[in-house]
């Protein structure tokens, strides 16, 4: 791809320009660096313009973001073939959590969203930082199981039940208890 | 399932020697007991209180007795550890070789709950290399369960999972679930666990959020449970670590000087019927499954409802189903943290309290063995005692001011103790003294079993420094005791009346000098209390100050000692000056070192720390935090179309207003939604400017190229 080109067209262009910084910015965040990331950059540019001609009422900045985000998704996918019927959400969230695990930009810069060849540990590493959250599941029942509590606890229960189900009778006991407390103060302090 | 028979290994298992036992601390907790009620109520009988006497007289009875039991503990565990060569400690089922025992599959769980991340994930750094460094690392999985309500903790929990497996190349080993709904607490984390994956695991390991376990002692357990068919459960017993307060330091000194004593008399009588104490213990997976699962109590919360301590109540419904429960109080390698504060220890004595006075309901229940019941009660009157102590002070304030009134003799009929020459003032004396043995008993006989064991006091700092640590000990407990007896006193009465706590974070360290501010808040009204109650004593019956003084001087003194004691500058003092020293301050174990390097180290630079949000807008901007997010998530491509509608709704406003638009449960829903996060990271990188709120704007210019290289 010409990249040179690319870079001169945003020149008289604002909103490219902007589109440019988003995707130098976002692929910065994957921890692309320079120079390769001014190349990669223009690679998407060129692309997102491509598309602008088929989507005209679209802002540069969203269609250079999704070319981003479609290359990425294109390349890790041409590398680690299919994602075992994931939804297409999950699978891509799982190839860029695998980009940096791998430190694919890091360590193989040159070889991070090229349509060439990879090296077969570029490949391997990438497989092998699958996030894994757990092992497959093996369902089974855990009932809970009642416990008889006795008759001084049914008895309580019970109690409690019908206090829970009459406020008054439950305001009740509870100031008769206060009452008594201060009779019974009351009687201490007159042996 | 009904737990295996055992043959009888060794000497563990003998009936006669459990009932001899048995019947040895009973008797010691009959005869002191009795004493002691005796000259109680001989005095009280001297009185003209009628029928006070009797209430007084209950209540000392009923204190006395948890004196008793508390002393018996001490007493009957020295023996046990002076006695070489006892025999009926599970530890000793373990073959001359151990490794000959093969180890089965076992899952190490490590339940979170909001807990600082950094210190959670250091903790499982030390766990994991620990059981590395045994060489049986291919027996275990490790599982790290959420139920986080903070959406930022969430965040840096999941990356931190994965920065942590990706360093120690645990994946497929080490496992992160968070759960939606937080239905169980605790409880129903585990459960949620075994109900997905208890099947691939013949025993789990259950650790506490600042939990540490060596790689030894988990393959121990794994061992002991393997020679112990009939085990359901294998408690050990966690030395406190990392205490940095005075308070947390002096906790931590004293449950390491007289823990070993108490915890080998408990083991003493309780054998194969022992308790559980929710974490640090290895449990076997399909007998929980089938006999531990929770009912529900009658009645609503806090009294009833859900079961809020299950770990004594799933001790007693394994033993109910025939499994033995076991403490191995003689395992090292097991860590836990301490409250730094009286606050925070405070706090958690909140939850305990309201958990333990639910068992209640649990004390006649049919089927549960006769041990389970006496954990159950003890674990009730741990709290209930406060309640009884305070009212039985109160009373005796009031008949005291009733006699005041009536300018009534104390003592106008002489008591029985009378007949051996004794005064009603040398009769009281005697009382106290024996009452002062008793509690200082465990002191005592922690230091005469320290002192005779060399290498034991070297690890406390020698014997001069164990000394003064057990004299301002003794100061620290005297103070302490009337601020607990209100705390608990009260903590009791509201989950009577029905006042429930809210589940929540326990505060692990407190940085700076004393936390007054905190101290006032916490302790204003036991101040209060206190100073009334002087006042009154000193008007209506002054001859009471000097018996209660101590009790007063903890309540007035309150504050100071509770922001005093919270100073972790106090503490670092008290560690130059050689106080309070532990085996585990003085000679840390390689996994306690490990710990504190992993503390020291900077976290990743994906990691969001620091600001408040840092965690959800990261899970939104950054492309690798998002991706890990993401990938965590379940698709749930069925949603209804109002579910959908709100979540378009919640994108919208939280991309044009910032995410503190939203509340914390409105975060952790929208971060929850698989859609909601790939659309808003899509969004967040796409749309112009001015469709969004500035902090997005300014985390994508975190990652402009500048940054970024």
């Amino acid at each position: 791809m010409e990249t040179m080109s690319a870079t001169e067209a945003n020149a008289v262009e604002p909103e490219w320009d902007e589109a440019m910084a988003r995707v130098r910015a976002y692929l910065g965040a994957h921890g692309v660096a320079s120079p390769v990331l001014e190349e990669l950059s223009g690679q998407i540019i060129l692309l997102a313009r491509d598309r602008a001609t088929a989507e005209p009422g679209r802002h540069p900045s969203a269609l250079a973001i999704e070319s981003a985000m479609t290359l990425i998704d294109a390349w890790i996918y041409h590398i680690v073939g299919s994602g075992q019927g994931e939804p297409a959400g999950r699978r891509f969230a799982h190839e860029r959590a695998s980009v940096h695990l791998a430190q694919i930009p890091r360590t193989w810069p040159q070889h991070f969203l090229s349509s060439g060849k990879v090296p077969a540990e570029l490949a391997a590493r990438l497989r092998s930082t699958y996030v894994m959250a757990g092992p497959d599941l093996e369902f089974s029942r855990m009932a809970s199981r009642p416990i008889d509590l006795g008759p001084v606890s049914e008895a309580a229960g019970s109690t409690w039940r019908t206090l829970d189900k009459l406020p008054l009778l439950r305001a009740f006991a509870i100031w008769a208890i206060y009452i008594s407390l201060l009779a019974l103060a009351f009687a201490a302090v007159r042996p | 399932m009904s737990a295996p028979t055992t043959p009888l290994l060794f000497e563990l298992r003998s009936p006669s020697r459990l009932t001899r036992r048995r019947l040895s601390v009973v008797s010691f907790i009959i005869v002191v007991t009795a004493a002691g009620s005796f000259l109680m109520g001989d005095l009280l009988w001297g009185m003209p209180i009628a029928w006070w006497a009797w209430v007084v007289w209950a209540l000392f009875t009923l204190l006395f007795s948890q004196i008793a039991f508390g002393a018996s503990q001490a007493f009957f565990g020295f023996l046990s550890r002076r006695r070489r060569g006892n025999l009926s400690a599970v530890m000793r089922t373990l073959p001359e070789d151990p490794s000959t025992v093969p180890l089965a599959p076992t899952a190490i769980l490590l339940p979170v709950y909001n807990e600082d991340p950094e210190r959670i994930f250091a903790g499982l750094r030390a766990i994991y290399r620990s059981v590395e460094r045994s060489g049986h690392l291919a027996n275990f999985d490790f599982y790290i369960l959420s139920d986080s309500t903070n959406p930022d903790q969430w965040v840096e929990e999941e990356l931190r999972w994965v920065e942590l497996s990706r360093e120690l190349g645990a994946r497929g080993r080490m496992f992160y679930r968070k759960r939606r709904l937080n239905t169980n607490k605790k409880a129903g984390n585990i459960v949620d666990f075994l109900r997905r994956w208890g099947r691939r695991y013949r025993y789990f390991v259950v650790l506490d959020a600042d939990s540490i376990m060596s790689g030894v002692t988990i393959v121990q357990l794994v061992r002991l449970m393997e020679c112990n068919p009939a085990a359901g459960l294998i408690q050990t017993a966690p030395a406190l670590m990392r205490a940095e307060t005075l308070f947390a330091r002096v906790q931590q000194f004293s449950a390491r000087l007289y823990g070993p004593m108490f915890l080998a008399g408990l083991n003493y009588w309780q054998q194969g019927e022992g308790n559980y104490w929710g974490h640090n213990a290895i449990i076997r997976t399909g007998a929980f499954m089938d006999h531990c699962s929770l009912p529900q109590l009658p009645g609503r919360e806090p009294f009833g409802g859900r079961i809020l301590s299950h770990d004594f109540v799933e001790a007693a419904l394994l033993r109910r189903a025939g499994y033995e429960v076991w403490l191995a109080p003689d395992l090292d390698g097991t860590y836990e943290e301490g409250p730094p504060t009286l606050a925070d220890f405070a706090k958690r004595d909140r939850r305990w309290s309201q958990g333990n006075m639910q068992h209640t309901w649990l004390l006649f229940a049919k089927g549960l063995h006769g041990a389970s019941r006496v954990h159950l009660f003890m674990g009730i009157m741990s709290y209930a005692s406060s309640l009884f102590w305070f009212v039985s002070l109160i009373i005796g304030t009031l008949v005291t001011i009733g006699f005041k009134s009536t300018d009534l003799s104390w003592l106008p009929t002489p008591g029985l103790a009378g007949l051996a020459g004794l005064g009603a003032g040398s009769q009281a004396a005697l009382l106290a003294l024996f009452t002062v043995v008793l509690l200082f008993l465990s002191k005592i006989l922690a230091l005469i079993d320290l002192g005779l064991d060399k290498e034991r006091t070297a690890q406390f700092g020698g014997m001069r420094k164990a000394l003064a640590g057990v004299g301002i000990e003794i100061l620290h407990s005297v103070l302490l005791a009337p601020v607990l007896m209100l705390f608990q006193a009260r903590f009791v009465v509201s989950v009577v009346l029905g006042k429930g706590v809210r589940w929540v974070t326990q505060r692990r360290g407190v940085a700076g000098g004393p936390q007054w501010r905190e101290a006032i808040a916490m302790h204003w009204s036991q101040t209060l209390i206190g100073v009334i109650w002087t006042v009154v004593l000193a008007l209506f019956a002054p001859a009471l100050l000097p018996w209660t003084s101590l009790v007063l001087a903890g309540l007035v003194f309150s504050i100071p000692f509770s922001a005093f004691t919270a100073s972790a500058e106090a503490g670092a003092a008290a560690r130059r000056a050689g106080l309070f020293c532990t085996p585990e301050e003085i000679a840390p174990s390689i996994e306690l070192r490990d710990l504190e390097d992993s503390l020291k180290r900077k976290p990743g630079g994906a990691v969001p720390r620091g600001s408040k949000g840092a965690g959800v807008t990261a899970a939104i901007v950054d492309p690798y935090v998002n991706a890990v997010h993401r990938c965590l998530l379940r698709d749930r491509p069925n949603r209804a179309k109002p579910i959908r509608d709100y979540f378009n709704m919640m994108q919208e406003l939280v991309l044009r207003e910032g995410p503190d638009a939203m509340k914390s449960q409105e975060k952790i829903a929208l971060l929850s939604d698989a859609d909601s996060v790939d659309r808003l990271h899509r969004e967040v990188w796409s749309r112009a400017a001015d469709e969004l709120a500035p902090v997005w704007r300014e985390a994508r210019e975190q990652h402009a190229p500048a940054a970024a290289s």
